[in-house]
């Protein structure tokens, strides 16, 4: 129950496919000579661009991670921007967006504005309200890894795109489980995970570039294409991916969007509702357990026990009942400031999850609460 | 009881080190009453296996379960080699059936 870190288990045809990328010599475009290979990156990325709705398909790139994504978006809109200008994030962010943008703040090349929420929800006003002039970027986590709230970023999209800033939307926690086609939304850049609710492995992310000539490529090297060329090409997607691709990775990322496709994210969304309702309301009536959003847009749900540590009850919870959850800050430090909790435990479930996994937790929970009353 | 090995070793921004141990005898209620010899032992029964704590305050603390052969240790890095002499002391000194110590 910690797939808002990495879901598992995985379905069987994405274990299936990483395995089957090693029975034959990979299709890799300029680097070899092998023409009959299935061609998985091309695969994947029609997938995943259709998928988000994005009708070209080139301005899908892969990357090892979200973190990677959101480097090189961050880093790459600062280079490609060249003089200083005004940032703005929340304080429901991840570190992924929190220390890029800092980074460039030591660093003198942007000032930062963090919208200091007080709900689960980032009003648009309060993105309104900061922004500026000189303002450049706006940073927004679709989902939030905490408190499990959706933002709508169509809404603040168009707000920011009105002002002329690059809207870039961390879609780590959503995609895959929520319904998002940043293709057809007010987003210029858009950032998913391929080893949450894509049902990929670890290693393999990747963002959705509206207009690629406003981002820099941070990485520099060989693409099998242009080799005599001095500089990155600028052509898509190999201004962006550079290097050998991560062929069992970007298969697995391929089969997993095919399992969520052929399941349907509305249905995906319909029954984490049904089990995360359950648990909110559970948890909820249990004696000094204390939930920090009882109405989660996603299936994420952050929790204390008065009187516990929550590393302690994360610790209990595996080692008794085989029951895996996150403990600590969850990479998110300014939210946990707000809502006042020095690290909660946080269960977030995938489909892959049942109602019984989810009666388990809650007896897990009553039990461990129980022995401090 | 002796250690059988190191599972793993982490330094956490707070200033500590957790270490992962692998141990020859199980815990036992009667270790743990050995242990509060030395510290605070907190035992949280009524679970599907209890969960028991120590600490020595400024020095280590323990965690793990009960019926266990895994000791999970935190130490303070600016005693760590003190107190981890402290904690194998306490561990070579054991003997079931025989709770008393002179190491402190």
């Amino acid at each position: 129950m910690n797939n808002a870190a990495t879901t598992w288990p995985k379905p069987p045809e994405v274990l299936k496919a990483a395995s089957e990328v090693f029975s034959s010599p990979f299709h890799e475009h300029g680097r070899t000579t092998v023409q009959d290979a299935p061609d998985y990156v091309g695969m994947a990325r029609e997938s995943v661009a259709d998928f988000f709705g994005v009708k070209d398909h080139s301005h899908v790139i892969f990357t090892s991670s979200a973190t990677d994504s959101l480097n090189m978006l961050i880093h790459g809109f600062a280079s490609r921007y060249r003089k200083p200008f005004h940032a703005i994030t929340t304080d429901l962010e991840h570190n992924s967006v929190l220390r890029p943008l800092r980074t460039l703040e030591r660093e003198e090349k942007c000032s930062l504005s963090i919208v200091r929420t007080t709900g689960p929800h980032v009003k648009h006003e309060e993105i309104r309200d900061l922004i500026r002039d000189d303002t450049a970027l706006v940073v927004i986590g679709h989902g939030s890894n905490v408190l499990g709230s959706v933002q709508d970023i169509e809404a603040i999209g168009k707000l920011v795109r009105k002002s002329g800033a690059f809207f870039l939307v961390d879609g780590a926690q959503t995609a895959g489980q929520f319904p998002v086609e940043p293709g057809k939304l007010p987003v210029d850049a858009f950032v998913f995970t391929g080893h949450k609710s894509l049902f990929g492995l670890p290693g393999t992310g990747g963002f959705y570039l509206r207009s690629p000539e406003q981002v820099n490529p941070v990485r520099q090297g060989g693409t099998g294409v242009d080799s005599s060329g001095k500089y990155q090409p600028d052509e898509m997607p190999i201004k962006f991916e550079t290097g050998t691709p991560n062929f069992p990775g970007i298969a697995a990322l391929n089969a997993g969007t095919g399992f969520v496709r052929r399941k349907g994210v509305d249905t995906i969304l319909s029954q984490s509702c049904r089990m995360t309702s359950y648990l909110v309301k559970a948890l909820g009536e249990i004696e000094g357990v204390r939930l920090y959003n009882s109405l989660p847009d996603l299936p994420v749900i952050t929790f204390t026990v008065d009187g516990m540590e929550s590393e302690d009850i994360g610790f209990i919870l595996w080692k008794a009942y085989r029951v895996v959850v996150r403990t600590g800050l969850h990479c998110s430090p300014l939210i946990h400031e707000r809502i006042n909790a020095s690290g909660g435990v946080r269960i977030s479930l995938s489909c892959m999850n049942t109602m019984e996994d989810c009666e388990g937790a809650v007896r897990a929970v009553e039990e461990i609460s129980g022995t401090l009353q | 009881m002796q250690i059988l090995k190191t599972n793993k070793f982490k330094r956490c921004v707070d200033g500590t080190v957790l270490k992962e141990y692998s141990v020859d005898e199980e815990v036992t209620r009667e270790l743990l009453t050995y242990f509060g010899e030395f510290g605070t032992v907190k035992i949280l029964d009524n679970l599907k296996q209890p969960f028991f704590s120590f600490s020595k305050e400024a020095y280590f603390s323990i965690k793990g379960m009960v019926g266990d052969q895994t000791l999970y240790v935190r130490y303070h890095e600016e005693h760590i080699e003190e107190a981890h002499e402290l904690f194998t002391t306490m561990l070579e000194q054991w003997t079931p059936g025989e709770i008393e110590s002179d190491i402190m």
